[in-house]
């Protein structure tokens, strides 16, 4: 009993804590001059002061009473739960045209904790119509991108997704990125087959606005060449709006040695079948972001801090300032 | 060939950082004068001093209140912007402390000289118009950016306390100080103050985090300036715990917040510097 006392006292102690915050501070360095370090440089650290936390909080009555007391405790809490955030949090990415809905299969995974829920097939919404406003300078500004949310009744709701503002759904929150651009929706007829209608994603607009091509091969038919020629190029000086709906726009096809230009309903006959552009869409990119412990991180880490400032309070308050020697409350005369 | 159009704003700005020139040079002055022993003068340069500050802030506030009336937001952007309201706030934090805490007073002569490194780097900014980026338009900005100001605010009040105890320990400055209270009621005052600096910070990170949440969809990524606040909330812990553990002495302890302040001035300005806007990137 008393050894077990003995090295919890020895966990406890302040240089533990000075060497945990040594490491951790080597380890923040460390991962952010290569993101590519192992994690073990971060969680390591923390883990030790979890651990010489905790122990100091058993040992140090001083440490578990009034506002050193709540800040401390409320401290350990929030790194425990900030390590349940880790172990559950999901991070992704999806592109999405206009009318089609959200596919699990459509997702890019780029951190998926091993305690993850895994409940996105669940989400469900159908991207809409956006518009990003641009001020002079091709700086973005504000993105309005629409989507249709299932409703209880059957139908879909109609939400407004940016930025800054997210779309919530089941925990998982969606954000509009600066990744998103044009995409013709085309149709192709083979001769004496069904026809098929998609849309083409191509390379993200304004960015490469110099690069609006894709390429490819329909069913039965010839490789395809498409280009996007926009009448209305991006003017750097003035303040406009990306609005694919509303974009004069051209399609054009190079396919079979032939150039064909396309306004929104014209065909290209090809040999095979023929190729329709019906009309100009655009695609979305959203960032997914998924932690259920981010209420309970904010409200511990609010307890932690008011606790450490109505310990500062309580000791300012209970002991007089300095007087200055001699003459008191001038500047130096 | 076109002339290069000036902010109208700049000469309002500009008489602030010689104001507050006049004022550093005069409080520095006023210590060197000191002579041990003798009574207190009711009249020299030291007693220009708040006048000056008062004038500078008043000057310097203007500017601010036109460029931000004129381009529609306020001085969050550019260096030239994050640099000309430090200066106000902080000056304006170290105003209130030396009202409250008349003991302080002589360390203008520290601190209205490191205000001036600061007023020095404004004048050679680019005080070109900035964009406000639809993630910066929400309360919680302002939230982040006060607590910010706090943080620093008493970083600066304790650097103050602390270079006086580094200062008079030298025989030849010995007598700027002379009559401020002794290094350990000083020791004291410099520590409540990297108290108020820490608490100040937390709620800084915070709010941060919460604004990071829903500008960029992740309260925590470890950004250049994400990580040097996150180092400096590190050290300024590790050396307030030094300080409660060892009972260091005033001149170990007053070196331990010259490293904080540092820091802190590092990642104030210094990340921004080569990052070129605050969390760059995520804008």
């Amino acid at each position: 009993m008393t050894r077990a006392l003995a090295s919890l006292a020895s966990l406890a102690s302040a240089r533990v804590m000075l060497a945990g915050f040594a490491l951790l501070a080597a380890g923040t360095y460390a991962a952010h001059d290569d993101p590519a370090a192992p994690a073990a440089l971060i969680v390591a650290p923390l883990c030790l002061l979890a651990a010489n936390l905790g122990a100091a909080i058993a040992t140090n009555r001083r440490l578990r009473r009034g506002g050193l007391g709540v800040f401390h405790i409320a401290l350990l809490t929030l790194m425990i739960v900030a390590a349940g955030g880790r172990l559950s949090r999901f991070e992704g990415r999806v592109e999405l045209t206009q009318g089609q809905s959200l596919g699990e299969a459509a997702v890019e995974v780029t951190t998926r904790g091993p305690l993850h829920p895994d409940a996105l097939s669940a989400v469900a919404f159908v991207q809409g119509p956006f518009s990003v406003d641009y001020a002079p300078g091709v700086r973005r500004a504000h993105t309005y991108s629409e989507v249709g949310v299932p409703d209880a009744g059957g139908g879909l709701t109609t939400r407004t997704v940016g930025d800054d503002t997210p779309l919530v759904l089941e925990g998982y929150r969606f954000y509009t990125t600066h990744n998103k651009g044009l995409a013709p929706v085309v149709t192709w007829s083979p001769d004496g087959g069904t026809a098929q209608t998609g849309s083409l994603h191509m390379p993200s607009y304004p960015l490469f606005d110099w690069k609006q091509e894709n390429r490819f091969t329909p069913p039965g038919g010839p490789e395809v060449r498409l280009f996007l020629r926009i009448d209305t190029p991006v003017d750097d000086q003035a303040a406009w709006r990306l609005d694919p709906q509303t974009m004069p726009t051209a399609l054009v096809v190079h396919a079979e040695g032939r150039r064909s230009e396309l306004a929104p309903g014209e065909s290209v006959r090809l040999t095979s079948g023929t190729l329709r552009f019906e009309r100009l869409t655009g695609w979305m990119g959203y960032k997914i972001y998924f932690d259920p412990t981010l209420p309970w991180l904010f409200v511990l880490a609010t307890l932690a801090v008011t606790g450490l400032a109505w310990h500062l309070w309580r000791r300012v308050m209970a002991s007089p300032m300095p007087a200055p020697r001699g003459h008191m409350g001038e500047f130096p005369a | 060939m076109s002339a290069i159009i000036q902010p109208p704003e700049l000469a309002w700005i500009w008489c602030g950082v010689a104001l507050y020139g006049l004022a550093a040079t005069f409080a520095v002055l006023a210590a060197a004068r000191s002579t041990p022993g003798a009574p207190a003068r009711h009249a020299g340069p030291g007693r220009a001093v708040p006048g000056l500050l008062a004038a500078a802030l008043i000057c310097i506030g203007a500017g601010i209140g036109w460029r931000w009336q004129r381009i529609g937001h306020g001085p969050f952007l550019n260096m030239f912007e994050v640099l000309a309201s430090s200066l106000w706030s902080l000056g304006l934090i170290y105003g209130f402390a030396c009202w409250r805490v008349p003991a302080i007073r002589r360390t203008a002569a520290v601190v209205l000289p490191v205000l001036m490194v600061m007023a020095c780097w404004l004048l050679v900014s680019n005080p070109a118009d900035t964009h406000l980026p639809p993630t910066y338009e929400t309360p919680v900005l302002w939230f982040h950016v006060l607590l910010g100001k706090g943080f620093l605010g008493c970083a600066l009040v304790a650097l103050g306390i602390a270079g006086v105890i580094l200062l008079r320990a030298r025989p030849r400055l010995a007598a700027w100080f002379e009559r401020m209270p002794g290094d350990a009621a000083l020791d004291l005052l410099a520590w409540r103050f990297m108290l108020g600096a820490l608490t100040f910070e937390s709620f800084m990170l915070i709010a941060g985090a919460v604004w990071a949440q829903d500008a960029w969809g992740r309260y925590w990524a470890w950004d250049p300036l994400e990580t040097w606040a996150f180092l400096t909330w590190l050290a300024l812990a590790a050396a307030i715990h030094v300080r409660v553990s060892w009972r260091i002495g005033p001149r170990l302890g007053a070196l331990f917040i010259v490293g904080v302040f540092v820091l802190a001035f590092l990642t104030f300005f210094g990340v921004p510097f080569f990052a070129v806007a605050p969390h760059k990137g995520a804008v």
